[in-house]
């Protein structure tokens, strides 16, 4: 993903349509963004409901500020930045598991994405991976946010800092916090079992 | 105690070092085991991640946004079209008054500049003509009014 990239000639048709008032064009947008921004606050919140609360909420915090928005941002880039700021702010208890001896708080329970697992998935064990999720959930939502832009959704630093509103300096810096943070996780949930 | 150089390895993994610091870490993790483990810990998290798979939006969720943003947009195109009327209603109102109270100036100053003995006022009528059928009726009626 390339959220920085110019908006195509047809998006920004839709865009300038639905700043005019055009219900349909925004329901195209909807229709083209819905799984990234979906996806997005199911990998922060963990929750699929409080996932589909926040990305709905996503959509219309968007359609309320179209009328302010200016091309000059990717579209998409504006919706991530809605979508982790809406994440950042749901304050609904996430449905965690907890770790033996850790605080509980913030700890969010993925589920996989599909009961089939990929050949991939099928390398690695179940173990690690239900470590590694354990161990993002067990981040802040802040420092989750970076982890996933930068590991799921392949965006630069640059583009990150622009989601997120902040420096480079600072995704530099929650990034490292964040794979540290997540490998010393595991490493302690792997030394329980 | 932490090697002091982990703090480079996540931008180092990402390619954000300069060159001189990568040739500076390239070094370090040839002599430094925990750091080298660490570095391919966060690559295989990485992989892990990448590999992860993504969710879709379910079923009619596109519907369901839909369904809330033409709510909104009712309520936004309602605000508009009472405020028109607001606006034209208030004008006319406005014009009423305007053309009600120039009315008024204009009756009040025709009748201050009125000549006296036209109208009006009762003490101003002409004296009643004599040899006419009132200045005939009026004598008959002082002269009962004496008797």
């Amino acid at each position: 993903m390339t959220s920085n990239a110019p908006e195509p000639a047809d998006e920004l048709g839709l865009l300038q349509r639905a700043q005019a008032g055009d219900d349909s064009a925004f329901e195209e947008i909807v229709l083209r963004h819905q799984d990234a921004v979906y996806n997005l606050c199911r990998r922060i919140l963990g929750d699929p409901h409080d996932a589909e609360d926040a990305a709905q909420e996503v959509f219309v915090k968007a359609y309320k500020a179209l009328p302010g928005f200016r091309p000059e941002a990717s579209l998409s880039t504006w919706l991530h930045r809605i979508a982790v700021n809406t994440c950042i702010d749901y304050r609904r208890r996430p449905v965690f598991e907890p770790i033996a001896g850790m605080p509980d708080e913030n700890v969010v329970h993925y589920e996989p994405v599909s009961e089939e697992p990929s050949p991939e998935r099928l390398a690695e064990s179940r173990q690690t991976a239900r470590a590694l999720w354990l161990a993002i959930g067990r981040l802040s939502v802040k420092l989750r946010a970076a982890i996933i832009l930068r590991e799921l959704y392949g965006l630069s630093y640059e583009e990150i800092a622009e989601t997120l509103d902040v420096s480079v300096g600072t995704v530099k810096s929650r990034l490292a916090r964040a794979r540290l943070e997540i490998i010393d996780t595991m490493k302690k949930i792997t030394e329980q079992n | 105690m932490a090697c002091p150089r982990v703090r480079y390895l996540s931008q180092y993994l990402d390619g954000a070092v300069s060159d001189k610091r990568r040739k500076s870490i390239d070094a370090h993790l040839a002599s430094c085991p925990k750091c080298a483990g660490i570095l391919e810990d966060m690559k295989r998290l990485g992989g892990m991640l990448k590999e992860s798979g993504r969710f879709s939006a379910p079923y009619g969720f596109d519907r369901r946004v839909m369904a809330r943003v033409e709510s909104l947009g009712r309520r936004r195109r309602g605000g508009f079209v009472p405020a028109f009327i607001w606006a034209v209603e208030f004008a006319v109102v406005l014009l009423v008054l305007v053309i009600g109270s120039a009315a008024g100036l204009i009756a009040v100053s025709a009748v201050r500049q009125e000549p006296r003995g036209l109208s009006w006022v009762l003490d101003v009528f002409d004296p009643v003509p004599p040899d006419s059928i009132g200045a005939i009726y009026l004598s008959a009626a002082e002269g009962s009014h004496e008797k």
